[in-house]
């Protein structure tokens, strides 16, 4: 520090207390105001948190209720008799829709084809009837005829309508027990033939 | 145990509320608008947590204070700036006027308020305890090189213009 300057020394220890004093606060109460400015701040934010935080708890509990309910309903609205209650009841038959011979159910696939088919200027196609659905002869008796719709509705072998046609007897698996008391109830049962 | 953070965290503002206050005073030369920035600090400081874990609590104060200042000086309305201008040389005497009055003091402290923004900050935070130009130069985020330059510039002027008013007359020579 030999070539520095006497003057410079002298400025240097002139104007740093000057510049000390230029940065020192020039208000003695500035810190204590800064600390409970600051913690007010926090205990405005925390309250302010926990407000909110209070409402997002409530609107994801309202919104959980809504949900549920709406589902409640939804459940409600496809199977409106509780399950408990429709096996006590009596399940009413399926509707039977009764179709002429020459009519099918049009479904919507048919429906558009049939209109297709008009567009064009030709007549609809007719589907085919049903086995259920063929006339029956009219030169067979009402039994016969009972006969034929009951085997084209059920599943008979065609041995078995040979049988129920032809009268053919089936023979029996196991042959019948007769005992005593059989055979005094069957004779007291018997009809009375007219003379 | 959040009353024992925050008798800590109270703690923590009441030893470095008057430095913080200072960085921030030394850019916005207004001490309400230092203690709000001080304030604002230390709050986003409390938020954010990692309070107690700092390497250099000073230098990081002294940056984050710095920047939240400088933020609310860029904020300020300009016919703000120009109302408090015009109020701060209504009130305050010229450096004439204080060197007339013998407060060299007051001269100096009107000298430094009027040098160029660039140098006048890091000459407030170079007299501010404990800053060295390291410091201030992470605080501003500028070379350290530029700071040196800066002080040295600072003090040149101050020295220039008070051996004037000297030379003049205007001002006592100096004891």
């Amino acid at each position: 520090m030999s070539g520095r300057d006497p003057e410079l020394d002298k400025w240097d220890q002139w104007i740093d207390p000057a510049l000390e004093e230029y940065a020192a606060s020039r208000d003695e109460d500035s810190p204590r105001r800064i600390t409970a400015g600051t913690m007010r701040r926090i205990g405005d934010w925390r309250s302010r948190r926990r407000r909110i935080r209070f409402l997002e708890f409530a609107g994801g509990l309202a919104f959980a209720c809504a949900l549920a309910a709406v589902l409640l309903l939804h459940t409600r609205s496809v199977s409106p008799v509780p399950v408990t209650t429709v096996a006590s009841e009596t399940r009413s038959a399926p509707p039977e829709f009764h179709y002429a011979p020459h009519e099918t159910p049009a479904t919507p696939v048919r429906r558009r084809q049939a209109s297709l088919v008009r567009k064009q200027g030709g007549e609809p196609r007719q589907a085919a009837p049903r086995l259920d659905q063929f006339p029956v002869p009219s030169a067979l008796s009402s039994e016969e005829r009972t006969m034929i719709a009951f085997t084209s509705r059920s599943h008979v072998t065609a041995q078995e309508v040979r049988q129920l046609q032809f009268g053919a007897p089936r023979p029996l698996k196991t042959p019948p027990i007769e005992t005593p008391e059989i055979q005094t109830a069957a004779l007291r049962i018997s009809p009375v033939v007219p003379q | 145990m959040q009353r024992a953070d925050d008798d800590e965290f109270t703690a923590f503002v009441e030893r470095h509320s008057r430095f913080v206050f200072r960085v921030a005073y030394a850019v916005l030369r207004n001490s309400h608008d230092a203690e709000d920035a001080a304030q604002e600090m230390f709050f986003r400081l409390y938020r954010k947590g990692g309070w107690r874990d700092l390497d250099d609590e000073k230098a990081f104060l002294a940056r984050s204070a710095w920047r939240i200042a400088v933020d609310r000086l860029r904020q300020r309305q300009p016919a703000e700036d120009e109302a408090d201008m015009t109020e701060f040389l209504a009130t305050s005497p010229s450096p004439e006027q204080a060197a007339i009055d013998g407060n060299m003091r007051t001269l100096v402290q009107e000298l430094v308020d009027r040098l160029p923004e660039q140098l006048r900050q890091p000459l407030a935070l170079s007299a501010i305890e404990e800053m060295n130009s390291k410091q201030i130069a992470a605080a501003m985020a500028i070379p350290e090189g530029t700071v040196r330059t800066r002080l040295m510039r600072a003090r040149e002027l101050l020295r220039e213009k008070l051996t004037t008013m000297e030379a003049k007359g205007h001002v006592r020579q100096r004891s």
